[in-house]
């Protein structure tokens, strides 16, 4: 044993007797105990294989990035000396969780081990997106109660792509169970856990905005309209609508962009498209991404590909219902202030599904009746029948979904596009739709516009989407909240100057 | 898309027309490659130049497939191929593998025909008639579609049959589907409906075998007028009228039945088993029944295993004493007189609607009355106490009281004999076919 391998903390979690004698001033520390007498006893003084814990405590994951996101979780009965500090150490240096960086939640399977124990938070995990560059070596990860030292563990995590990381975390923040849970998303999220998650994925969304496009199809058409689909987990849809969609009146101008969020799909996708182009004789590209970059920063990237100033933001799950709906739709986009407009999209079953959105403010409680506030969108008189007023009625809306957005090109830039920090999807329509109308554009919903929307059919769902969903909910609310009026008309924008300034 | 204008060129007898089935009656017996095949030779006989066209599977007969072929000649034939497929998708009804279509479009280019003719999807995949239509568009070309199952209608193999209790399906709709395949929402099956109706609406010409498979496309949403109604036809047999003037067993007796057709489930096979079983618990054993056909591989697990058994106690019974059921294999259609020339009824315990039944046919063809369900498009063909007898759908029961009436009822098979018409021929399917669709 070598001096310069001695563990402060492991020695006096290993030895008590010792503790004991340096709590009481006997010793100055526990590598004075070594010195004198443990080295002659044969104490062990490094960190070892095992764990040494004053506590009852485990660890159930330790990830990390070469990037430099790390995540750990496990479980701690600290009840009666609380965790403050957990340190995960290095070759390449140390990292300081402090208490706020530390993210706890109930656990009953560690309720159930523990059994007459005091029911407590014993869910454990921590999270960060960039602690630097790492090299894949062994770590220590120290936890201290603010008397001491708890437990520390020596532990070669196991490296993951930073998406794997994102997916991973996403999926657990989505699955973790607890009460007055909504309330504790979105307190972790305010301190810190937003931010990270952002973070990460805004690294993932810059690594993986590349790779190739591919085009097929008529060459050299004059294009007026480009419907612009993302595609995740479900490329069958890309024949399906190609074959649909070109067979509206007033197809011959368009263009189809889809961008693909599974690179799994890449060569099913080229060939489809390639077939579809030629059988269906339309133009067709294709955008591969290194990733799942979410719906936003999708849709972005589709549209520096697509050849004409009207861009059609379609979901996969989306066709026509009416033989003449692009007619129609052409008729309304050549209104002056119709920059962006929704359309009347139908369920399968004939009942309306989207007849424009608005915003929805709730309130979550927490046990000590802390209030947080959370911005929702809903659906005007979704799943009624297609003949009530708001179905029927073209008008100005404070939203429209991005099933299907008519969005001039344009405006779409001057906007930079969709936030891309809505990680996955969700929520970020709402916010686009907050934003152009910042810019002086109202939201139209067009009632002459039918399609069918069969929706969440278009994508496979994971707990990460979960996970996502609801910090793009805190997102969303954390840049919008402050507006007093998220449903009037563009008047509100005017009178609150500061909602301006949410737009980038 | 944009549709060239149609451009029908009459009179132009050197037309070349493309006929597309699934699978070859030669390798895999089946009604609708039959119907298909049986148009193929008459239409040879035409001024027109017909081609065939059959799908094969790999897992049928892998040693038919040649590396980097998908079309490919068959046994030397002369204006015979196979299309050699692979990557069907049965949901969609689409092929996975597109480099196969760009090979189609290549062989449509080079064999240039001026109709074509698909007899069937499967195989092949919806997105062909798109091929089709491009092509035909390009040289002012004919396409259609014949109807047989309900393949782009029904998920549960076209038959129209609802999977949880067996009971027939008289409309299609995606909450009714769903109720058949649970694991498969509404949704999907309205984009299904979809991409099929997309695919359906190319095609100048739908030709239904029966009026029942035209009535069952309108309600789905085919406009009529573009459906015409051509019965298939049956290549004649020389003295096939002798046949069915014959007088049976020296005894007289009328107690001889034979089934035709494949030994899949839906046939109702094992509604005829159950029969012949009440039969001799009711007393009745002199009777013989023939059991011909094949595909027993393509049947169920659980049919397969009751057929065997059948077979066990059958083979048991023989052993004992007089064989009274013959299992008589698959038969090509020339062994068709001397199969029929052993029974006196045909039966037909089907328990899906059927869209036209080739065995009914080939029964007429031999003066046969017909044992038939009383369902769909046996009810068209055969009516009751006329020219054939009806037992209600899956029941076994009915089906032996029906059996004991037609053994014991004198005079029953003279009088419903006498009322059997022949079969339209091939011929004159053919004829119509040239008259009305291409």
């Amino acid at each position: 044993m070598r001096l310069h391998e001695f563990d402060e903390d492991c020695y006096l979690l290993r030895y008590p007797d010792v503790a004991q004698k340096v709590r009481s001033g006997q010793l100055r520390s526990g590598r004075q105990h070594y010195i004198r007498y443990g080295f002659s006893e044969d104490r062990q003084a490094g960190v070892g294989a095992q764990a040494v814990s004053a506590i009852e405590c485990g660890f159930d994951a330790l990830k990390m990035t070469l990037s430099g996101a790390v995540f750990a979780s496990g479980w701690i009965n600290d009840v009666n000396a609380p965790a403050v500090r957990c340190i995960i150490g290095s070759p390449e240096g140390t990292a300081r969780f402090e208490i706020g960086d530390i993210y706890r939640h109930p656990r009953e399977d560690i309720e159930a081990l523990l059994r007459s124990r005091a029911r407590g938070e014993h869910g454990l995990w921590i999270f960060n997106s960039s602690l630097g560059p790492l090299k894949p070596s062994d770590v220590d990860v120290s936890l201290y109660a603010a008397e001491g030292p708890l437990s520390k563990i020596r532990s070669r995590p196991e490296l993951i792509t930073d998406a794997e990381m994102r997916d991973l975390v996403l999926g657990f923040f989505s699955t973790r169970t607890g009460r007055n849970l909504q309330h504790a998303d979105v307190s972790d999220l305010e301190r810190g856990l937003g931010n990270e998650f952002i973070e990460l994925n805004r690294r993932i969304v810059r690594n993986n905005k590349r790779v190739g496009v591919g085009k097929f199809g008529p060459k050299g058409r004059r294009v007026t309209k480009s419907l612009v689909v993302c595609l995740y987990g479900a490329p069958e849809f890309l024949p399906l609508q190609v074959a649909l969609f070109s067979q509206s009146a007033r197809s011959g101008d368009a263009e189809f962009v889809f961008v693909n969020n599974s690179p799994e799909h890449n060569e099913f996708l080229e060939r489809e498209a390639k077939q579809s182009a030629r059988l269906y004789d339309v133009p067709v590209t294709v955008v591969h991404t290194g990733e799942n970059i979410g719906f936003g920063a999708a849709n972005n990237l589709a549209v520096q590909h697509a050849g004409s100033d009207r861009l059609l933001l379609i979901n996969p799950d989306v066709f026509p219902k009416d033989a003449d709906w692009m007619k129609r739709h052409d008729d309304f986009a050549s209104i002056r202030d119709r920059k962006i407009f929704g359309a009347r999209l139908y369920y399968n079953d004939g009942s309306a599904m989207h007849a424009g959105m608005h915003f929805v403010r709730s309130s979550v409680v927490d046990e000590n009746s802390v209030r947080k506030e959370l911005l929702s969108t809903e659906h005007f008189s979704k799943g009624f029948p297609d003949w009530v007023d708001d179905v029927t009625t073209t008008r100005i809306v404070p939203a429209i979904t991005g099933a299907f957005m008519s969005i001039d090109r344009r405006h779409f830039e001057r906007l930079n596009g969709f936030d891309e920090d809505f990680v996955f999807g969700h929520y970020e329509d709402g916010d686009f739709c907050l934003r152009s109308r910042a810019a002086g554009q109202p939201i139209w919903y067009c009632a002459d516009v039918k399609l069918w929307h069969m929706e969440g059919k278009g994508s496979k769902n994971l707990p990460s989407h979960d996970g996502a969903k609801r910090l793009n909910r805190w997102y969303l609310t954390h840049k919008w909240s402050s507006l007093a009026d998220l449903n009037g008309g563009n008047e509100v924008f005017a009178a609150n100057p500061g909602a301006r300034q949410n737009v980038p | 898309m944009r549709f060239l204008p149609q451009i029908r060129v009459l009179g132009k007898m050197s037309r070349k027309v493309l006929l597309i089935s699934f699978q070859h009656p030669d390798l895999v017996r089946g009604g609708q490659q039959q119907i298909c095949y049986e148009l193929f030779a008459a239409l040879k006989k035409t001024q027109l130049k017909p081609i065939f066209l059959a799908s094969m599977q790999k897992d049928i007969l892998p040693g038919l497939f040649k590396g980097g072929a998908v079309i490919t000649g068959f046994d030397g034939r002369e204006a015979e191929f196979l299309f050699l497929t692979a990557g069907y998708d049965h949901d969609w009804h689409r092929n996975r593998e597109p480099w196969r279509l760009e090979i189609f479009e290549e062989f449509l280019r080079g064999s240039k025909p001026d109709v074509i003719h698909f007899h069937h999807f499967m195989d092949y995949g919806l997105e062909y008639f798109a091929a089709a239509r491009k092509y035909l568009d390009s040289v002012g070309g004919r396409l259609i579609f014949t109807l047989h199952e309900f393949l782009a209608i029904c998920l549960a193999e076209g038959h129209m049959v609802r999977t949880f209790d067996g009971s027939l399906c008289n409309r299609a709709s995606p909450m009714r589907c769903h109720q058949c395949f649970p694991n498969k929402t509404p949704e999907f099956f309205s984009m299904r409906t979809m991409w099929a109706k997309h695919h359906l609406d190319m095609v100048d010409t739908f030709v239904a075998t029966s009026l029942f498979t035209k009535s069952v496309y309108v309600d789905w949403g085919v406009r009529a007028e573009k459906i015409i109604h051509i019965p298939a036809g049956h290549r004649e047999f020389p003295g096939r009228a002798g046949v069915a003037s014959s007088p049976g067993q020296p005894s007289g007796k009328r107690n001889r039945f034979g089934f035709f057709g494949q030994l899949i489930d839906s046939k109702g096979l094992l509604v005829l088993f159950d029969a012949i079983r009440a039969l001799r618990h009711s007393g009745v054993s002199d009777f013989t029944v023939d059991i011909n056909g094949a595909n027993l591989e393509f049947a169920s697990s659980e049919f397969r295993q009751q057929y065997e058994a059948f077979c066990t106690e059958e083979e048991t019974r023989a052993k004992r004493g007089v064989r009274r059921v013959r299992f008589n294999g698959m038969y090509d259609v020339a062994d068709l007189p001397r199969l029929m020339a052993d029974i006196d009824w045909v039966l037909v315990p089907s328990k899906w609607a059927e869209t036209f039944l080739m065995v009914v046919s080939e029964a007429f063809l031999f003066g046969k009355p017909v044992i038939c369900s009383n369902i769909g498009v046996m009810l068209e063909r055969i009516q009751d106490n006329i020219n054939g007898l009806h037992f209600t759908v899956g029941s076994s029961d009915s089906l032996a009281s029906v059996m004991k009436r037609a053994i014991t009822e004198a005079d029953l098979w003279d009088r419903l004999s006498a009322n059997v018409l022949p079969p339209p021929t091939a011929d004159r399917s053919a004829q119509l076919h040239m008259e009305l669709c291409y």
